[in-house]
């Protein structure tokens, strides 16, 4: 049963494969024809989705439901919505204020927001599948709905205000621990705690501020009895040691981290890692060959046991089907795909890109290289740094995002010699990886790039 | 016209040993109260069971939060139409009584007949007022409004060390009546003759007390009553406060800790443990108590 194999492969025991957990949030609504506003707020579209995507990918586990911004929407954040990929955050209620802590009384309950649709979704699917696939409750880690707070100014926050970043995040944490609560009572097997933007801070401040909570929820959810998972996107490489010094049974990861150093190291620990399929070069444009090749060559790479193959993050919702049934049958009979792809080479994109002359430049450029500002969390507080940069100098600067959704700009971060997504560059230079720069860092090198033009 | 008085104190202060004496003093009269706890277990209810009053219990919070100030205010609307001479608030440990007076108001305008409020008594802990008075202003404020303050566990402290508390209390309120007493020990009837000064009323401080972390630690099992103690002495120096009733493999045990300090006597077998934690190191009370608890209970306990 796949539901088993997963739940054995996060106590880290011997298994016959790697189990496959594709992350369809709002992808699960396109295999029905709904919205993804649809699918993330109506329980019997969100129900049928899910009951599809399990249909049709074969999967040992699945998420219900794969939105970061519930706990925002229920603590007062407004969400903008869109057809084709989960709501974004639209301002963030306790930014450009005075440190303040949300009272208790404001923390999700059983009645809050969208939780009935959620909980209602819930516990439907685990009578109908329960058995046979392991359902993932993912709740919003604490550090990124602090961010959704308390919008960039957590960032300057972290340097300036440390003793009330440490009771925001214990804010946060509570909430946390109310959605395990709810969704373990709901029949959850696995309780995915997903913060996005842990990738885009230092280690010293993750081990400042983030250790104690994810240890404490990991602690607690553990004490439930369901098994837990820290996801993360972005280029998370030098978080993974404090990842798993907090004590999961997994971890997830996105294509920005290199996933054989990254397994090496929560072996040692002995945490499940789990990744990490590309979400937009191999599951949205590429082939079934790609995807199956993809994946071949990951297991091929990685040491046994100890592994789940997954989607690096929330899968595109435009993915086509194909992809997905590929990289499922990849998952669930490599031996089979290993001879299939055995003569394949991958098509190499083509697309002709010119880079802005940065040396002829008539003001400082900024240039935000994302996955999505509107998908993905870390990129939204990237773009907003830039956007924060903008409403500053005004026309004395140009800001640009590149998303790595559009074809051409696969090709633009290739030339550009980037790596990692989100990415910023200041006049054709990259300057911040994966890592948000506060108000004081991006305006002093912006001043610097407008002292010599002066 | 009813007479209330209020009765506020950090957690484990002592605030419920005061409360029984005053049930007990005041037994001649007919008498209301409303018990106001942090956590979700109704700890402080049960210690007062047995003296015939009327009780309201306020869980969860502080009744001078917003969260739970409507609550409060109703219960006083009630409490003025009961037949009662004294109604008693025992506030939770973190309550900011400011806005008491503008409570009182509120109440009238939603219908209660006037009170008359004799003020309030804060009982402060002698061995650790200095310490939590530095960061935790709701303490400050609690003497402030205060007409008596009972500085009580001084067999704990040297007569210098209770000296330096009574200054610092003085320091804070110039006016109130302060005694100094060993398990609220003190003349009972002097204590409504205190009246508070009229200061004027304030904002509660109160906006943040949610961030007061409450644990409540449930389990069915019935450890070793010395395991049980050695758990509560490894996690009462985490917790501004521990108590509850135990079961353990030698009968019910009452459990009451304040910091380093742990009491502790034979009580009724409750069907499961309630322990309410109150914990001074954030989250991680979590990971701490599921660690210490691998040594006294066979499965996890319930944590809430």
């Amino acid at each position: 049963m796949g539901r088993q194999l997963l739940i054995d492969t996060m106590k880290h025991k011997k298994t016959e494969r790697a189990p496959w957990v594709p992350f369809s949030g709002v992808h699960a609504g396109m295999l029905l024809g709904y919205t993804a506003t649809e699918v993330l707020t109506d329980a019997d579209k969100l129900y049928d989705s899910v009951m599809e995507t399990f249909r049709l990918y074969s999967p040992d586990g699945l998420p219900v439901i794969f939105d970061l911004q519930v706990e925002a929407e229920i603590l007062g954040c407004k969400l903008m919505w869109s057809d084709d990929c989960p709501p974004s955050v639209a301002d963030h209620p306790l930014e450009g204020k005075e440190p303040e802590i949300p009272c208790s009384c404001k923390l999700p309950t059983e009645e809050s927001g969208r939780i009935p649709v959620i909980l209602n979704a819930m516990r439907r699917l685990k009578t109908e599948i329960g058995e046979k696939t392991a359902l993932y409750g993912l709740i919003c880690g604490p550090f990124t709905l602090a961010s959704h707070l308390r919008g960039s100014d957590i960032f300057m926050d972290m340097v300036e205000e440390e003793e009330y970043v440490t009771e925001l995040l214990d804010f946060c944490a509570d909430a946390a621990i109310r959605m395990i609560d709810f969704y373990i009572d709901a029949g959850m097997d696995v309780i995915a705690v997903v913060d996005p933007l842990v990738s885009q801070i230092s280690p010293g401040h993750f081990e400042e501020f983030l250790t104690e909570p994810f240890k404490a929820l990991f602690d607690y959810i553990r004490s439930k009895g369901a098994l837990s998972s820290f996801f993360v996107c972005g280029n998370a490489t030098r978080q993974i040691e404090n990842m798993c010094k907090t004590g999961p049974d997994g971890i997830s990861v996105d294509e920005n981290v290199a996933i054989k150093p990254a397994k090496e190291i929560s072996d040692r620990y002995n945490i499940a890692m789990g990744g990490n399929i590309p979400l937009t070069t191999t599951m949205l444009h590429g082939t079934q060959q790609d995807n199956m090749k993809y994946i071949i060559d990951m297991l091929d790479e990685l040491t046994p046991g100890n592994f789940i193959v997954s989607p690096g993050c929330d899968m595109p919702y435009h993915t086509p089907v194909e992809n997905a049934v590929a990289a499922a049958s990849a998952a669930r009979n490599p031996d089979e795909a290993r001879k299939m792809i055995a003569n394949y080479t991958p098509a190499v994109l083509n697309i002709p890109v010119d880079l802005p002359d940065y040396t002829a430049l008539e003001r400082p450029l900024i240039e935000v290289f994302t996955i999505d500002s509107e998908t993905c969390a870390a990129c939204t507080y990237m773009m907003e740094a830039a956007l924060d940069a903008k409403r500053h100098f005004g026309d004395d600067i140009d800001v640009i995002e590149y998303k790595y959704t559009i074809k051409e700009n696969i090709a633009r971060t290739a030339k550009m010699g980037i790596k990692n997504l989100p990415t910023m560059c200041v006049n054709g230079e990259i300057v911040w990886i994966s890592i948000i720069p506060n108000r004081q860092q991006l305006f002093d090198r912006i001043q610097k790039e407008l002292n010599k033009t002066e | 016209m009813t007479k209330l008085l209020l009765i506020t104190g950090f957690l484990g202060a002592g605030k419920t040993t005061l409360l029984n004496r005053i049930l007990t003093e005041y037994a001649p009269y007919k008498a209301g109260v409303i018990v106001n706890e942090y956590g979700s277990a109704a700890v402080d209810d049960a210690l007062l069971e047995g003296h015939g009053t009327d009780m309201t219990l306020l869980k969860n919070g502080s009744v001078f939060c917003a969260c739970l100030k409507d609550d409060f205010i109703k219960a006083l609307v009630d409490m003025s139409r009961a037949d009662i001479d004294y109604l008693f608030v025992e506030a939770s440990g973190l309550s900011d009584p400011a806005n008491m007076v503008t409570i009182l108001e509120a109440a009238k305008q939603a219908g209660s007949r006037p009170y008359n409020y004799l003020g309030a008594v804060c009982v402060a802990d002698a061995v650790r007022f200095t310490r939590h008075v530095m960061v935790l202003p709701a303490l400050s404020s609690q003497i402030a409004y205060s007409g008596a303050v009972i500085i009580n566990k001084t067999d704990l402290i040297t007569p210098e060390e209770a000296d330096d508390v009574e200054e610092k209390v003085h320091a804070i309120n110039p006016s109130a009546v302060i005694y100094r007493a060993v398990r609220c020990d003190v003349p009972i009837y002097s204590l409504a003759r205190c009246r508070s000064v009229s200061l004027l009323p304030a904002e509660s401080s109160n906006k943040r007390t949610g961030r007061l972390r409450a644990v409540t630690l449930r389990s069915g099992e019935s450890p070793d009553r010395d395991k049980l103690l050695a758990f509560v002495g490894e996690i009462g120096p985490l917790a501004y406060r521990v108590k509850g009733f135990c079961r353990t493999g030698d009968g019910g045990l009452y459990i009451s800790a304040a910091g380093d300090l742990v009491e502790s006597e034979a009580c009724d077998l409750p069907d499961v443990t309630e322990l309410v934690i109150i914990s001074s190191v954030g989250i991680s009370i979590i990971s701490k108590i599921l660690e210490a608890a691998e040594k006294c209970f066979s499965e996890p306990p319930e944590l809430k």
